[in-house]
């Protein structure tokens, strides 16, 4: 059932950490996504905009706030905005971290990332989570 | 200036002598002149017959009499009897002045010392606080530097595990468990610390609904439990456990460290069982993770679930913060934890509260 679903669905790893990006690239890929990643905020946009990807995953701390601001600008382009976005985080995923990010996407009134995972990523809740992603186009969701 | 102001100390000590000078000669004045010729006034109006043995007698019989009387030199004993008694307590009340007025210097200067001390408390305390902060930073950031790097780690060995051609090569398997047991036993340790410290800082943590097997069989399978693991069992009470609100991870880290604990401080052929029952009450379930080892060394017992117990009495390479992990988290969720020794080995229990009010309070936070 995966061969046929996510072949042809191109996810695109934002990831200060090249190691990192590499091991979330070697799960996807494993998973039969096609996969790109990008080190840096521009880079991604960039590849966000060429070739638009079905699905982003984010490490939202990367330096220089790089990742919010990615995030920002994305969301601003109508011809990216609709791509799902799954934040990798390394802080805990709890009230405090969410507060934080909406503090950080209230005042653009942007909206919420559809889902978030925490460091260490483990390959098989990974792979559920952008699985649901996938399955729940934007607009649809909560 | 300065001295001064050395001296000025002593000026008030000096002035506040002589003014208990002052206070006993007034007294005495007072006494001689005042009260004598009261108590003479006294002695006449008592016994008519005295004014007559007064030599003055034009004045016999009028107040002024009296009065003269006791000037005269033959009175001189009595009138300095009257003037010491009128000194004594002039004095006393005198001295008791000066003592107060000691005492109220010396609370001033305590006041004094005590605000300056207070002031110099207020700014160790911002400092400590600046301090603490900085450490938290630093800790977070190692951690999650840290966290980052051992995912890579276990990571990459668990993606090259799944690789059917590597994992049938013996040699190349073991090496590849080996690397993501050890880097996920380090990430246990990374998070416990951190989730140690959070738990101090601030309240609760953010629950969800789990099944109790679930969990159970998450913990038992982690890839950070020890290589000789291979004795773990799940007992069959578990099945019958309702749904729970709790942690997650901290649920599992938890398992984990118990079942760690009996398989590190055992031997290897150490048999663990690990299960979870509704108590007694109903009210919660309780976990318990019991071992056929040696048991908990008589004198480690006290110390256990102290953060920072003093380590020379744990097994060699130990950080003693697991079972204070367990404990902190535990006590999160209202929960209790304890150990017993049982005739062979030993058995960790803790108890997650099932209660319905409560859990449905902290389900409202589910993310
Ligand atoms: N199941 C057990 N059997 C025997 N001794 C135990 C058991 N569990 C704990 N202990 C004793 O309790 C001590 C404290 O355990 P704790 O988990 O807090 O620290 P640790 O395991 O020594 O170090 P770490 O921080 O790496 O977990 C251990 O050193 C050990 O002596
Ligand atoms: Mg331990």
């Amino acid at each position: 059932m995966t061969n046929v679903s996510t072949t042809s669905k191109h996810i695109l790893v934002v990831d200060d950490e090249p190691d990192f990006a590499a091991l979330l690239r070697s799960i996807l890929s494993d998973a039969g996504y096609t996969v790109s990643t990008a080190y840096d905020c521009e880079d991604a946009l960039s590849q966000a905009r060429t070739r638009r990807p079905d699905l982003i995953t984010l490490d939202i701390q990367m330096p220089r706030r790089s990742g919010i601001h990615f995030y920002h600008k994305l969301k601003k382009d109508d011809r990216v905005r609709n791509v799902p976005v799954v934040v990798v985080t390394g802080l805990t995923r709890d009230r405090e971290m969410e507060n934080l990010i909406h503090s950080l996407l209230e005042p653009d009134k942007l909206p919420h990332p559809q889902a978030y995972v925490e460091k260490p990523v483990e390959a098989e809740r990974f792979l559920q989570v952008v699985e649901e992603t996938l399955a729940c186009p934007i607009g649809q969701d909560r | 200036m300065i001295a001064a102001n050395a001296a000025a100390p002593f000026l008030k000590f000096h002035r506040r002598w002589r003014r208990l000078g002052w206070h006993a000669v007034t007294g005495f004045l007072f006494g001689y002149v005042v009260l004598h010729s009261l108590s003479m006034l006294i002695f006449q109006w008592l016994d008519p017959r005295m004014a007559e043995a007064m030599p003055n007698h034009r004045a016999a019989g009028s107040l002024l009499a009296a009065a003269v009387h006791s000037f005269q030199p033959d009175m001189l004993p009595m009138g300095l009897v009257f003037g010491l008694v009128g000194a004594a307590i002039a004095t006393f009340y005198g001295y008791h002045r000066l003592a107060v007025s000691f005492q109220r210097d010396r609370l001033a200067q305590e006041l004094a010392r005590n605000e300056k001390l207070r002031g110099e408390l207020a700014v160790q305390n911002e400092e400590l606080a600046a301090l603490e902060l900085a450490n938290r930073r630093t800790t977070q950031f190692m951690a999650h530097d840290f966290k980052t790097a051992l995912n890579c780690v276990g990571g990459f060995a668990g993606q090259l595990l799944a690789k059917p051609g590597l994992r049938d090569d013996r040699e190349v398997a073991e090496a590849l468990t080996c690397i993501r047991r050890q880097a996920h036993r380090m990430t246990g340790a990374v998070l416990d610390l951190l989730q140690l410290a959070r738990m101090g800082e601030k309240g609760k943590p953010s629950v969800q609904r789990l099944s109790v097997t679930e969990v159970l069989h998450e913990a038992v399978g982690d890839f950070s439990l020890p290589a000789h693991a291979a004795r773990i069992g799940l007992g069959d009470r578990h099945r019958r456990c309702p749904p729970l609100c709790a942690n997650r991870d901290l649920l599992r880290r938890v398992l984990c460290n118990l079942v760690s604990n009996a398989i590190k401080h055992n031997g290897p052929n150490t048999r663990v069982c690990v299960d979870a029952e509704v108590s007694e009450s109903g009210r919660e379930v309780l976990f318990s993770c019991r071992d056929d080892g040696a048991g908990i060394p008589p004198e480690v017992l006290p110390l256990l679930f102290r953060k920072f117990a003093p380590a020379k009495e744990f097994s060699h390479g130990s950080s003693g913060l697991g079972l204070a992990f367990c404990k902190a988290a535990v006590e999160a969720h209202w929960g209790r934890i304890w150990c017993e020794n049982l005739p062979q080995g030993s058995q960790f229990c803790f108890t997650i509260p099932l209660d319905k009010e409560h859990s449905h309070d902290q389900c409202i936070y589910d993310i």
